[in-house]
C-alpha cells in the first residue's frame, strides 16, 4: 500500500508530461490517492509501533532494502502531504507549461511519501536528496525575476548540507552494519560516536528546517518560487527537516539527544527571535511570510528540544499548523503581488481591502493564525509548545510569547499599511482580475482546516499521543 | 579468459580488420558498413553473454576470468556499441570512416582484454592494443587541433609505457615472474633491499597507470586531449578506456601488491585529495562543455583513488568496481551528448546551451540524467558508487578522506548544475534546429545509457554481487 503511494505519482508523471491537458487532473488523482492512503492508515493504525510495514529486498547483504513502514508521526505527515498536494494542484490550475510542471509535482510527491515512509536510512537519503531536483526546476523555471539565482542557491546550499547527513549515515553503517531503522535502534553505538553522528545529521536537518544560522537559502527560495511551490516548500519540504530530526536523530539516539538539548534550545530560541525581528524589518510581502515561517520552525525546534511527551506532541502539532497557516499566507502574498504588480508593502500603500476584500480578509485570517489567535491551530500549537518549554526549562521560557507579540506586530503593521487605510494611487488604478473559483477553493480550505484543527485539536493530539508518550518515556528515563 | 570470451574478442578485432576490406571489395555503402559492424558487435555481445560460466579457460597464466571482468565486459561492449553508432553519425563526412570504425573496434577489443589481464606482460599488450589505435582515432579529422591532441596523447602514452616497463623491469628483477600472484608471493618474502627496489617499481607503475587514469600530477594532458579529439572519440578515451584501465589496476594493487597495500594508503589518499580537488576546481572555471567534462573526469579519477586508499576495507573493491561501471555509462554518455551537441547544433560552450531544453527536450533530459549521475544525486549509479567509495574510506578509518571527498562532490554539483541551469532555466538563445535529423537514433542510444544509470542506481545487486565474488578470489 505504501509502495503504491510512492509509485503511483511517479508512474503518472510521464503521462502528465505527454498529455498536457490532463496533467492537472492526474496530479489531483495522485494527491487524492495519497490522502486516501493516509486516511485509511489513520483509521486502521493499531495505536503503537510501526504498522503497514512492507519489505522489498534489493540487496540484503548490504542492507539496501526498501523497507517501508509508518507510525503515527509518518501517517500524520503523509496525510498532510496528500492534502497539500491536492490544494497545490488546485492553486496551480492556470500555471503555464502544465505538462512539465505537474510532471515535476508528481515526481516530487512520490519522493515525499518515500521520505516519510522509508525505514531504511539510505533509502530515506535517496528520497530526501531527490526532492531537490524537481524543486530546483520548479523554482528555476516558474519563479520570479531572480529565480535562477534562487534555484541554484537552493540546490547547492541544501546539497552541501546533505553531505553531513550522508557522512552520518555512512558512520552508522560502518559501526552497525545496518541502514535499517529498527536494526540501528537495537545496536549499541558508543555514546561519543553517537554524538558525532547526531551532530553531523543535525546539520543536514537544520538546513532543511531551516534554523539560524543555516536559514539564508529560504527567503530567496521562497520569494522567487511561484506561490504554489512556496506552499510545497513551507508545507512539506521544511517538514522533512523536522521529521528527520525527530525520527532519525532524537528517536534513534536518545542519549546523544539529551546531550545536545541546550544546543537545540539555544538555536531554537535564537531562530524564533532572529526571524521575528527580521520580519519586522521587512518591506517585502513574501519575504515577511518567509521569516514568519522560519520563526515557526524555530518554535518547532524549541518544542523538540524539551524531549518530553508534551514537547514532541506540540512540535508535531505545530508542524501541521504551520503547514496550513503559512501556506495560506504564501498564497495570499503571491496574489497580492499578482494583483498589484509589486512586492513591497510601502509601494502598495493601503486600501487593498476596498479593492479586493477577499484577499484582504484572507490575509488577516492568516495573520491571526500565524500569531496564534485563539480558535486557530496556531494558538494551540504555540500554547502547547510554550507550555512544554516552560515546564522543562522553567520560567525563562516565558520570553517565547513575546515572539507572538512580534508576529502580531509585523503582520498587523503590514495589514495597516497594506490592507486597510485609504486607497493609494497604485491601488486606485488597479484593474482587479477576479481570482478564478478553482483557485479560491484551496485558500478557503486552508482557513477551514486550521480553524477546524484549532477547535478540535484532539483529533491530531489523540492520534499522536501514544507515539509522543512512548518516545517521551524513552527520553525521560 | 575463457575460450568463448576470447572468440568474442577475436570476432571484434578481426571484424575491425576485415569489415573495411570487405567494404572496399564489394563497394558497400556507409550504411551497410555500419550494419556489418553492428552485426560484429551483436555476435561478439552474444558470445560475451554466453561466456558467463561457459567455456574452457585459456592462457591461465596470462588471463583470468572472474565475475567483475565478465560484468565490465558487458558494460564496455554495450557502451562501445553506442559510441560506434555516434562516431558513425558524427564523422559521416570523413572519407575513411570504415577504417576509423575498424580501428575503434580493435581498440575496444584491447579495452576488453585489459579487464582479464592477470600478468604484467599481458596487461601491457592489452593496454597498448587499446591505446595505439586511439592515436589514429583522435586524428580522424586531421587539423591542427586534433594533431596537437594526438601528439600530446602519443607522447604521454609513450612516457607512460616507458614508466610501465621501468617498473616492470625492477619488479621482475626481484620477483622473477610477471604473474600477479607470483609477484605477490615473491615480494612477501623479499629482503630489505628487495623492498626498496619494489617501492621504486611500484612508484613507476603508479605513474604509468596514473597517466591512464589521469591522476594528478599526470592529469595535464587529459583536458587538452579530450577537448581536442573528436568528442565521440573523447567519449571512448575518457569514458571507456579509463574505466577499463581501472579494473587491471585493482588486480595489480590487490593481487600483485596485496601484501603491503595498506602501507601506501596515505600516499594514495593524498593523491586522491589532490586529484579530485584539482579536477573540480578547474572544472568550475571552464566555459567549454567538453572541457568541463574532461576536468570532471580528472575529479572522478580522484574518487576512484579514494577506493584504492581505503584498500584496508573490504568494501573498497566494490566501490572501485561500482565507480568504474557507473563511470563507463555516465561519462561516455555525457561525452556522446556533447558530440551530438557539437555536430548537430554547433554548441560548444555553456552559454550556447542556453534554452536548449526547448529545442530538443529529449536530448536535454538525457544529458541532465547523466550529469546528475556524475554529480552523484540519487537515484543514479553515480550515487551508489559514491556511497560505496566513501563508505570504504570511513571503514578504513579515513573519515577525513570521505569528508573531503563528499565536500568535493558537493562543490562539483555546481558546474553540473550550471549546465542544467543553462539548458532549462535560461531563455532560449538562437539555437537553430538542424536540417539533418539523424541525431534521433544516437540520442535514443545514449538515452539507454542514461536509463541504465538510473537502473543501476536502484538495482545494485548485479554489480555488487559480481564484485563481492571477485573480492573473495583476492588473497585477503
Amino acid at each position: 500500500m505504501l509502495l503504491s503511494a510512492i509509485l503511483l505519482p511517479v508512474i503518472l508523471a510521464p503521462f502528465a508530461y505527454f498529455f498536457e491537458r490532463w496533467a492537472k487532473y492526474l496530479s489531483l488523482v495522485a494527491g487524492a490517492f495519497v490522502t486516501l492512503i493516509g486516511a485509511i492508515m489513520w483509521l486502521k493504525y493499531p495505536g503503537h509501533g510501526f504498522a503497514f510495514e512492507e519489505f522489498y529486498p534489493i540487496f540484503p547483504q548490504w542492507d539496501f532494502n526498501l523497507h517501508l513502514g509508518v507510525d503515527a508521526l509518518s501517517i500524520a505527515l503523509i496525510t498532510l502531504t496528500g492534502i497539500i498536494a491536492i490544494l497545490v494542484t488546485l492553486s496551480s490550475w492556470n500555471m503555464p507549461r502544465q505538462g512539465a510542471y505537474f510532471f515535476l509535482i508528481l515526481v516530487f510527491l512520490g519522493a515525499m511519501v518515500g521520505v516519510f515512509a522509508s525505514l531504511n536510512y539510505l533509502w530515506f537519503f535517496i528520497f530526501w536528496e531527490f526532492t531537490l531536483v524537481p524543486m530546483f526546476f520548479h523554482i528555476g523555471i516558474w519563479g520570479a525575476e531572480q529565480r535562477i539565482y534562487a534555484a541554484v542557491k537552493f540546490f547547492l546550499y541544501t546539497h552541501l548540507a546533505s553531505i553531513f547527513l550522508f557522512l552520518a549515515i555512512l558512520l552508522i553503517f560502518i559501526n552497525t552494519g545496518h541502514f535499517d531503522f529498527i536494526a540501528i535502534k537495537q545496536s549499541n553505538i558508543p555514546l561519543e560516536l553517537q554524538k558525532v553522528i547526531w551532530l553531523l545529521a543535525f546539520i543536514g536537518y537544520a538546513v532543511k528546517m531551516p534554523v539560524v544560522p543555516f536559514h539564508t537559502w529560504l527567503p530567496d527560495a521562497h520569494v522567487q518560487a511561484p506561490s504554489p511551490i512556496s506552499v510545497i516548500l513551507a508545507g512539506l519540504l521544511l517538514k522533512m527537516g523536522a521529521y528527520g530530526l525527530l525520527r532519525w536523530n532524537i528517536e534513534l539516539f536518545p542519549q546523544a539527544s539529551k546531550f545536545f538539548i541546550y544546543l537545540m534550545l539555544a538555536i531554537g530560541v535564537i531562530t524564533v527571535f532572529h526571524a521575528a525581528f527580521k520580519a519586522l524589518y521587512e518591506d517585502h510581502v513574501k519575504r515577511m511570510v518567509a521569516y514568519s515561517s522560519i520563526n515557526h520552525m524555530g518554535l518547532v525546534l524549541v518544542a523538540l528540544a524539551t524531549l518530553t511527551a508534551v514537547g514532541i506532541s506540540a512540535s508535531i502539532y505545530e508542524m501541521v499548523a504551520h503547514a496550513l497557516i503559512i501556506s495560506l499566507m504564501f498564497m495570499v502574498a503571491g496574489y497580492i503581488h499578482h494583483i498589484t504588480g509589486t512586492w513591497y508593502i510601502s509601494q502598495i500603500g493601503g486600501g487593498l481591502m476596498k479593492k479586493v476584500p477577499f484577499i484582504g480578509v484572507l490575509y488577516m485570517l492568516g495573520a491571526l493564525g500565524a500569531l496564534g489567535f485563539p480558535g486557530t491551530a496556531g494558538f494551540i500549537g504555540e500554547v502547547t509548545a510554550i507550555y512544554a518549554a516552560v515546564e522543562k526549562f522553567g520560567w525563562t521560557m516565558l520570553v517565547l510569547p513575546f515572539s507572538a507579540v512580534l508576529t502580531a506586530g509585523f503582520f498587523f503593521w503590514a495589514i495597516r499599511r497594506m490592507i486597510h487605510g485609504a486607497e493609494s494611487e497604485l491601488v486606485k488604478k488597479l484593474h482587479v482580475h477576479e481570482i478564478p473559483w478553482v483557485e479560491r477553493i484551496p485558500l478557503m480550505a486552508y482557513v477551514a482546516l486550521f480553524v477546524f484543527l484549532g477547535i478540535f485539536p484532539a483529533i491530531l493530539f489523540n492520534f499522536i499521543n501514544n507515539y509522543a508518550n512512548t518516545l517521551g518515556k524513552v527520553l525521560g528515563g | 579468459m575463457n575460450c568463448v570470451i576470447f572468440s568474442g574478442l577475436l570476432f571484434l578485432s578481426f571484424g575491425g580488420l576485415l569489415v573495411p576490406i570487405i567494404g572496399n571489395l564489394f563497394k558497400l555503402s556507409k550504411e551497410w558498413i555500419l550494419n556489418l559492424y553492428m552485426l560484429v558487435f551483436l555476435i561478439a555481445g552474444l558470445l560475451f553473454v554466453y561466456g558467463f560460466g561457459n567455456g574452457h579457460p585459456l592462457f591461465p597464466n596470462l588471463f583470468t576470468t572472474d565475475t567483475v571482468s565478465l560484468l565490465m565486459t558487458l558494460f564496455v561492449w554495450f557502451t562501445g556499441a553506442v559510441v560506434l553508432l555516434t562516431i558513425y553519425n558524427t564523422l559521416k563526412d570523413v572519407e575513411n570512416l570504415p577504417e576509423i570504425l575498424g580501428v575503434f573496434t580493435i581498440s575496444l577489443s584491447g579495452a576488453i582484454m585489459t579487464l582479464y589481464a592477470n600478468n604484467f606482460v599481458s596487461l601491457l599488450v592489452a593496454l597498448e592494443l587499446m591505446t595505439i589505435p586511439s592515436y589514429y582515432l583522435i586524428l580522424a579529422r586531421l587539423n591542427i587541433i586534433t594533431l596537437e591532441s594526438a601528439t600530446k596523447y602519443f607522447f604521454n602514452g609513450a612516457l607512460a609505457t616507458g614508466f610501465y616497463l621501468l617498473g616492470l623491469m625492477v619488479i621482475y628483477s626481484i620477483a622473477g615472474s610477471f604473474e600477479f600472484s607470483a609477484v605477490n608471493k615473491a615480494l612477501a618474502s623479499a629482503d630489505h633491499l628487495g623492498l626498496i627496489y619494489f617501492a621504486f617499481g611500484f612508484i613507476a607503475l603508479l605513474a604509468a597507470l596514473g597517466f591512464k587514469l589521469s591522476i594528478a600530477p599526470f592529469h595535464f594532458y587529459a583536458p587538452d586531449v579530450y577537448t581536442g579529439a573528436p568528442a565521440s572519440v573523447a567519449a571512448y578515451l575518457a569514458g571507456i578506456a579509463k574505466s577499463a584501465a581501472a579494473i587491471p589496476i585493482i588486480r595489480v594493487f590487490f593481487e600483485a601488491f596485496q601484501f603491503q597495500k595498506e602501507d601506501w594508503a596515505i600516499l594514495l589518499a593524498i593523491l586522491a585529495v589532490v586529484t579530485m580537488t584539482v579536477g573540480n576546481l578547474l572544472a568550475l572555471a571552464q566555459q567549454n562543455v567538453a572541457r568541463i567534462l574532461a576536468y570532471s573526469s580528472v575529479a572522478h579519477a580522484g574518487y576512484l583513488l579514494v577506493g584504492f586508499a581505503a584498500a584496508a576495507s573490504g568494501l573498497a573493491v566494490t566501490g572501485i568496481v561500482y565507480q568504474a561501471a557507473a563511470y563507463v555509462l555516465m561519462k561516455a554518455g555525457a561525452f556522446l551528448i556533447v558530440t551530438l551537441l557539437i555536430y548537430y547544433y554547433g554548441i560548444k560552450t555553456r552559454e550556447q546551451l542556453r534554452g536548449f531544453a526547448k529545442v530538443n527536450p529529449f536530448m536535454a533530459l538525457v544529458f541532465t540524467i547523466l550529469l546528475l549521475s556524475l554529480a552523484g544525486v540519487p537515484p543514479t549509479a553515480g550515487f551508489i558508487a559514491k556511497v560505496y567509495l566513501f563508505q570504504a574510506a570511513v571503514d578504513a578509518g579515513m573519515a577525513w578522506l570521505a569528508f573531503i571527498g563528499l565536500l568535493n562532490s558537493a562543490f562539483a554539483v555546481a558546474y553540473y548544475l550550471w549546465i542544467i541551469k543553462e539548458m532549462y532555466l535560461e531563455e532560449p538563445s538562437n539555437i537553430s534546429k538542424p536540417a539533418d535529423t539523424s541525431f534521433v537514433i544516437p540520442t535514443a542510444a545514449v538515452g539507454l545509457l542514461a536509463a541504465l544509470t538510473i537502473l543501476f542506481g536502484i538495482w545494485v545487486t548485479p554489480i555488487v554481487k559480481a564484485s563481492l565474488a571477485f573480492t573473495q578470489l583476492l588473497p585477503f
